[in-house]
């Protein structure tokens, strides 16, 4: 049976191929012509003793140097290998026997293919054992001499000098002497014509059948003008198009007119195609007075391929003519650190194509397309009497006319019994391909022989699309059409016919469509998009009854086709349904018209018709429509009756409109509304002058606050509250209301003489052990900009300090902020304490780890005060006010601590629910295998201080989007800029943060260091011994384990120590162990604004902070690879780094992999942190500065991050034993991940643990 | 899968199932069944889908979906691999993963858009990934409401009457 070619496995090298691509951009060699030429060989270079009797002149056949110079060739090779190429050609360019046959050669085709693809393997397997880097080799096959679709002779049009049978066994015997001698993958390239590469392809398709896997095939077109078409007239997107079925790695353009001409057409296929894509252009046109013979220098040609790097086109680059070994080291050099192009994915759609590409759903467009029917003997009696009379120049003309008409498609068929239907479908397909008028749509080869059908396959460059394939002649035959329409690249249309006969009725109609469509896409591995059905429209108002229903029958067949055939169309010879009124044609076309909208109402994408003859539906005369309506959806027993006496017809136009807004000079208006405007946005250039006009005004500098600008800062609270306003913007507007009560203030003093202004006080707090402020600050901010008093106590706050002052103050509300884990119950803490000391006051609890879920679960439920969860700063206001509200208050206090009680009788029901765990023992049984994998040896194992390092370097690795979520702009960088909601404010901000970026740069505010250290380890069970170089036991770093029981089987239950080599193995592996900070600056920076009132500025400092400390880590990380050696072969771009696309982890203590805070201690002591980082653990082992962070360095290829999730009890008293520690201390670090509540009895708890053997 | 598999299967699924709920999941198995093919769904992977399911409509809609995906990326994973390696990788059960893909679903009924299934699966791993910086468990359906509430769904398309989606 013939294998699909997609379920063929690739190659071992081609697998290592394909990974390449997934990871960074992939170098190609440069042009062999052009160094060949440089060599200035005479003939006798290309002969040897065997050659010595051929007479014609040898000189120009490149291909034989493999043979006569082999020296030459591998010099070559060895040249672009080093200069940076991944993939060497082989020099097969024209070791066709098509092109070998113009030096009578075609008996050494074979030979010259092993010798070169030897030879080229040779030099990438020499350089890989000298180098270590792997060079791979692809084989070249050149488009040939001739083309397949274009007569050579204009005078001629259905002459060609090629048939797509001769180039398919020329291309199959060049590929399979390629494949048998060693080459990586297969490269029909500089292909003119779209025909011929078809051919190649179908050869590759044969061969990968015959030896039972396949190789990756990359692709690759040239264009011959500006007009950037193939020379036979197609565009790369057609050519992509008319080449999908390949099953293709990449796609792309080679030689052409120099790289910068190509970008036009490069920028299309990467849109468009959904594979990787290549580009290696020629160095520009050809000029005898150069050197290499070629204008563009490797600089040019670098500079252009940079460009399409930077726009991301590509994921393949290399030089075509005129290209040298130094053109490929500095594209190399220019190009290596930037991201490979992103490949597209898209939901899947129909295409096919002539010279420009027709496609139906791409990015959810949907089509209604129409095949003109005219070109068809059984159909057009005109066409038919013009192809018997053999004018074929006047049948040009029916189709040119379909086109004019709008057919999108052209229906071409000469089933006739008096026609050699074979040879006038290649004949009339030779003379279609080079009119463009014709040319330019999709051609359905329509004919019940297959022959026909191949014969027409066989000349057609595009993309057609054959009508038709059926279970006819039994599932055997229907699927090995369907595997040869696949290698031809066609679509095709399933007629509704089995081993029975026609369908008639919708349900099997349906039937047999489900049939064919689950055959050709489970076992021919067919696109579903590929598969068209015609479920065949019937001719209804016979007189026979039984056929009254089949316009219903077909309707309703296809509704239920597009149910269940996903993303296959459907398709129907209209003309059919009317058949009975023949001679009527305004019946006829109202007929029609009237089905096609009912059908395509059912889901019918395509139809056979007549072109120019179809009637516009809504303009049906209402009698004629209704009588129409009547047959064809069997409303009536009389309905062909009345229908026979009726036709008429009319019309109807459109118009459109425009509009524009004019902007307004803001300075001109009122006072009030100036100052209301330069709060909404954040102007502070005139608000001293129009506050200084309102105080004149006012009389009264405090009604100058509570009144013009109060009223701004309302506006503002009300849009940011409506979401028409963001934080970034609401805190520049609290900048300028401070510079306006600053402004202000000396003369209120005066006024008041030390009176206090009625604000309500609201205390703020970052909990004890907790450094982290950020969110607390803005929230700050956004309560000052609605008139409340905010005493913020700022980070690390004992639980007295707030108490004290929130008494003294006499504040009506407190807030607590905290970010990491332990702060949460530093929380618990507080709240049972303000009970006890009889502070008596609504609590806020807000930040990072904090939940909704936990403050009612953990908080709420320890006093009776209201405690209410604020999940972000445009929620603080609303909260605040509803609590103080002398009407709603007591209201929405009830329903928040109702909530809350909810809340948590929610969450006992779900952890009845919740994932099963399994037991400790039964994880364990089920971890991760380390094997004998590659150890990767650290190039130190003492103590690395890093201090001398450059912001410059570690600004390229920051990852943008958490700055933007600090600012709750919600959305990923880059896309977030161009977000409708958030789009223009996000840039702004981006652009705020560059200009700071660049002074803390400048002026060196940040102070980045690192410490690092190796040491010998081995894994014991869940732990890992860590020893100095002498192995000599040093520590014990304690890890816990996933218990969540997997879906799959062979998914390992995950801990950290999995990753290092078992202490049993009797080997040592390695473990690193870091912490980086951005030092004390850059709260001191910060603090510089807080102190001029600048919130704004001082909370971006500190988000640039972490954002540094951040791309620091990231950074040393990428330093330590590249010590160990792994990371000097990962060429991955920073947006791949930032994705941690590399080999190893970098886990830190308290995050999901090892959730445990207490171990940061250990790292603490064995790197002697504080002696020389001054960064200090809080009692809650925060770090401080908080722009800092720590972690642990594995190298296991495989090491990957994963998150512990929920623990059993079993698993904790195990992990307190090994640690040393009380279990009720590791349950209160462990709090968030324990599966059970400790205050409850073990039998209770054990409910969720599983005793199993296998999966759930 | 073999007569005996499907009797085991059956017996615990059926375990508290009425009679005609017995014959109605028989039905619904022996239709998904025969409506993939063992490299979409696998027996174990009709199993695991079957349990976790709360009703047979919900049954039938993702096995439904994962085939619909399948036919759109035909040469991409089956969608239930690659559903059950983001289960395995998350604090959730397949059950969880489900209901919460109700969730997604109605909230996009709600507003005439849809979107694939693995674009859904996609942001389901969003939802589940954003619990691990997380304090308490919290189920995946409330944490896809709130995110859909908070964020919508940017890669979600306007409905229309046609198409497989």
């Amino acid at each position: 049976m013939t294998k699909n070619i997609s379920d063929l496995p690739f190659s071992e090298s081609g697998e290592e191929l394909l990974k390449l691509l997934e990871k960074r951009i992939v170098f190609m060699d440069g042009a062999m012509g052009t160094m060949i030429q440089g060599y200035r060989l005479g003939e006798e270079d290309f002969r040897n003793d065997e050659l010595a009797s051929i007479e014609s002149d040898l000189k120009g056949n490149n291909e034989l140097l493999s043979i006569t110079r082999p020296d030459i060739i591998e010099k070559i090779h060895r040249d672009f290998i080093e200069a940076g190429a991944d993939i060497i050609e082989t020099n097969t360019f024209n070791a066709n026997s098509v092109s070998q046959a113009d030096y009578g050669l075609e008996s050494w085709v074979v030979r010259i293919n092993e010798e070169s693809a030897r030879l080229a393997r040779k030099v990438a397997d020499d350089y890989e054992k000298e180098n270590g880097r792997k060079v791979f080799v692809a084989g070249a096959l050149g488009p040939t001499n001739r083309t397949a679709s274009w007569p050579p002779k204009i005078e001629d049009p259905a002459f060609r000098a090629i048939t797509f049978d001769q180039l398919v066994d020329a291309y199959f015997e060049q590929a399979e002497a390629l494949v048998r001698s060693g080459v990586d993958a297969l490269l029909p390239e500089t292909t003119f014509d779209t025909l011929n590469l078809k051919a190649a392809i179908f050869a590759c398709h044969k061969l990968f059948r015959k030896i039972g896997y396949r190789l990756p095939i990359h692709l690759s077109l040239t264009i011959s003008d500006n007009s950037g078409r193939t020379l036979t007239g197609q565009t790369m997107e057609a050519a992509w198009v008319s080449v999908r079925h390949a099953g293709a790695t990449s796609i792309g353009i080679n030689c052409a007119m120099g790289a910068a001409a190509l970008r036009p057409y490069m920028e299309v296929l990467s849109d468009k195609a959904d594979i990787y894509t290549s580009c290696y252009p020629n160095a520009g046109l050809p000029n005898p007075l150069s050197e290499t013979g070629y204008d563009e220098t490797p600089e040019v040609t670098a500079a252009a391929l940079q460009d399409f790097a930077e726009a991301g086109f590509i994921n393949i680059v290399g030089g075509c003519c005129g290209t040298t070994p130094d053109h490929i080291r500095k594209v190399v050099e220019t190009l290596k650190s930037y991201p490979p192009r992103e490949v597209p994915s898209f939901e899947n759609y129909f295409s096919a194509a002539g010279f420009t590409p027709l496609y139906d759903n791409l990015k959810g467009e949907k089509t209604f397309l129409i095949v003109g029917e005219r070109t068809n003997v059984t159909g057009s009696p005109k066409f038919s009497r013009l192809v018997k009379e053999g004018d074929f120049e006047s049948a040009l003309k029916i189709a040119r006319q379909q086109v004019e008409n709008g057919a999108n498609i052209i229906d071409v068929n000469f089933d006739e019994g008096l026609l050699d239907s074979e040879a006038c479908m290649t004949r009339f397909l030779n003379m279609t391909g080079p009119d463009p008028d014709i040319a330019n749509v999709p051609v359905m080869i329509d004919s019940s022989k297959w022959s026909v059908i191949e014969a027409g396959l066989k000349v057609t460059q595009g993309k057609s699309i054959i009508n038709s394939i059926s279970l006819k002649e039994g599932e055997e035959d229907f699927l090995e059409k369907a595997r040869l329409a696949m290698s031809y690249g066609a679509a095709v249309v399933v007629m509704a016919f089995d081993e029975k006969g026609q369908a008639a009725t919708k349900e099997d109609k349906v039937r047999i469509c489900k049939r064919a469509y689950d055959l050709l896409v489970d076992k021919a591995g067919m696109n579903p998009a590929d598969i068209i059905f015609d479920p065949n429209i019937l001719t209804v108002a016979t007189g026979i009854e039984e056929h009254n229903n089949y316009a219903v029958d077909f309707i309703e067949a296809v509704r239920e086709i597009k149910k269940v055939c996903p993303y296959a169309l459907t398709s129907g010879g209209l003309s059919n349904i009317s058949f009975s009124f023949r001679g009527n044609n305004v019946v006829r076309e109202a007929m029609h018209s009237a089905f096609l909208y009912h059908a395509r109402k059912a889901g019918l994408d395509m139809a056979i018709v007549n072109a120019g003859m179809l009637a516009v539906y809504e303009e049906i005369e209402p009698k004629l429509l209704e009588l129409v309506e009547d047959v064809l959806l069997n409303r009536k027993p009389d309905a062909t009756d009345q229908l026979l006496d009726y036709a008429e017809e009319i019309k109807g136009t459109k118009s459109k409109s425009k509009g524009k807004t004019a902007d307004l000079s803001w300075r001109k208006k009122e006072l009030g509304e100036r100052i209301s405007y330069s709060l909404v946005k954040g102007i502070v250039d005139y608000i001293e002058e129009d506050v200084e006009e309102a105080r004149k005004e006012l009389k009264i500098p405090l009604r100058v606050i509570e009144g013009p600008l109060m009223d701004g800062m309302k506006v503002v609270g009300q849009l940011f509250g409506e979401g028409k306003m963001f934080l970034p913007q609401v805190v520049k507007s609290a900048h300028v209301m401070r510079k306006a009560v600053a402004y202000l203030t000396p003369f209120m003093e005066k006024e008041m003489e030390g009176k206090k202004a009625d604000l309500k006080t609201i205390v703020i707090a970052t909990v004890k052990g907790d450094v982290h402020d950020i969110g607390k600050n803005i929230v700050s901010v956004v309560l000052r900009c609605n008139g409340y008093n905010v005493i913020d106590l700022g980070v690390m706050v004992p639980v007295d300090k707030i108490i004290e002052v929130a008494k003294e103050q006499n504040a009506i509300i407190v807030g607590m902020s905290g970010l990491i884990t332990p702060s949460l119950d530093e929380m618990i803490h507080n709240v049972k304490e303000f009970d006890r000391q009889g502070l008596n006051l609504p609590i806020l609890v807000g930040g990072a780890t904090t939940s909704r879920l936990h403050t009612a679960l953990k908080i709420a439920s320890e006093t009776d005060q209201l405690v209410s969860h604020v999940g972000d700063a445009s929620l603080v206001v609303g909260v605040c006010n509803s609590i103080l509200s002398k009407e709603k208050g007591a209201a929405f206090i009830a329903e928040v601590k109702n909530s809350y009680k909810k809340l948590r009788e929610q969450h006992l029901e779900n952890r009845e629910k919740r994932a099963p765990l399994l037991s400790i023992k039964q994880s364990r049984k089920k971890k991760f295998v380390w094997s004998e994998a590659d150890k990767a040896t650290p190039k130190y194992f003492g103590l690395q201080h890093f201090d001398n390092l450059s912001l410059e370097e570690v600004v390229e690795f920051i990852d943008w989007s958490p700055l933007f979520w600090t600012w709750e702009l919600k959305g990923m960088f880059p896309k977030i800029l161009e977000h409708p909601k958030f789009g223009e404010q996000a840039t702004e901000l981006y652009k705020d943060a560059q200009k700071f970026l660049k002074k803390i740069i400048k002026e060196e505010r940040f102070n980045p260091q690192a410490l690092v250290r190796f040491w010998k380890a081995q894994s014991e069970g869940d732990d890992v011994l860590i020893y100095d170089e002498e192995e000599n036991y040093l520590e014990r770093f304690c890890f816990l384990r996933q218990q969540k029981q997997k879906t799959k089987t062979e998914t390992p239950q995950y801990c950290l120590s999995d990753f290092v080599a078992p202490k049993e193995s009797g080997q040592f592996d390695t473990m690193g162990a870091f912490v980086v900070s951005m030092g004390h600056e850059v709260e001191d920076y910060a603090a510089q604004f807080e102190k001029q009132g600048d919130d704004y500025s001082s909370i971006m400092i500190k988000a640039l902070g972490d954002r540094f400390a951040e791309a620091l880590a990231e950074y040393m990380h990428k330093i330590i690879r590249d010590q160990a050696g792994y990371g000097r072969e990962e060429n991955l771009s920073v947006d791949d780094i930032i994705a941690e696309h590399y080999r190893g982890i970098r886990p830190a203590p308290g995050y999901p992999a090892c959730p445990d805070h207490t171990e940061k201690a250990k790292i603490w002591e064995q790197l002697g942190v504080e002696s020389k980082l001054s960064v200090t653990l809080t009692e809650n082992f925060a770090m401080n500065p908080p722009s800092s962070v720590s972690g642990y360095y594995f190298h296991h290829p495989r090491a990957k991050y994963f998150h512990v999730g929920k623990l059993g009890r079993d698993q904790i008293e195990d992990y307190a034993a090994r640690k040393k520690m009380p279990l009720s201390e590791v349950e209160r670090w462990l709090a968030p991940n324990l599966d059970y509540d400790p205050s409850e009895p073990q039998s209770k708890n054990k409910k969720n643990l599983k005793e199993t053997n296998g999966s759930v | 899968m073999a007569q005996s598999d499907w009797s085991q299967l059956f017996s615990e699924l059926s375990l508290s199932l009425s009679a005609e709920e017995e014959r109605a999941w028989d039905q619904a198995l022996k239709h998904v069944r025969r409506s993939h093919s063992e490299k979409s769904l696998s027996d174990e992977s009709i199993f695991h889908l079957a349990k976790a399911s709360p009703s047979i409509e919900v049954f039938l809609k993702v096995a439904q979906l994962i085939f619909i995906s399948g036919r759109s990326h035909p040469h991409k994973r089956p969608g239930m691999e690659i559903l059950l390696d983001y289960v395995d990788n998350s604090d959730y059960s397949l059950e969880d993963w489900i209901l919460a893909h109700e969730i997604i679903d109605s909230w996009l009924e709600e507003r005439g858009l849809k979107a694939e299934f693995l674009i859904k699966l996609g942001y389901l791993q969003c939802c589940a990934l954003s619990q691990e910086s997380s304090d308490i468990l919290r189920t995946l359906q409330s944490i896809s409401q709130e995110m859909l509430e908070n964020h919508g769904f940017e890669l979600a398309e306007k409905k229309s009457d046609e198409g497989p989606v």
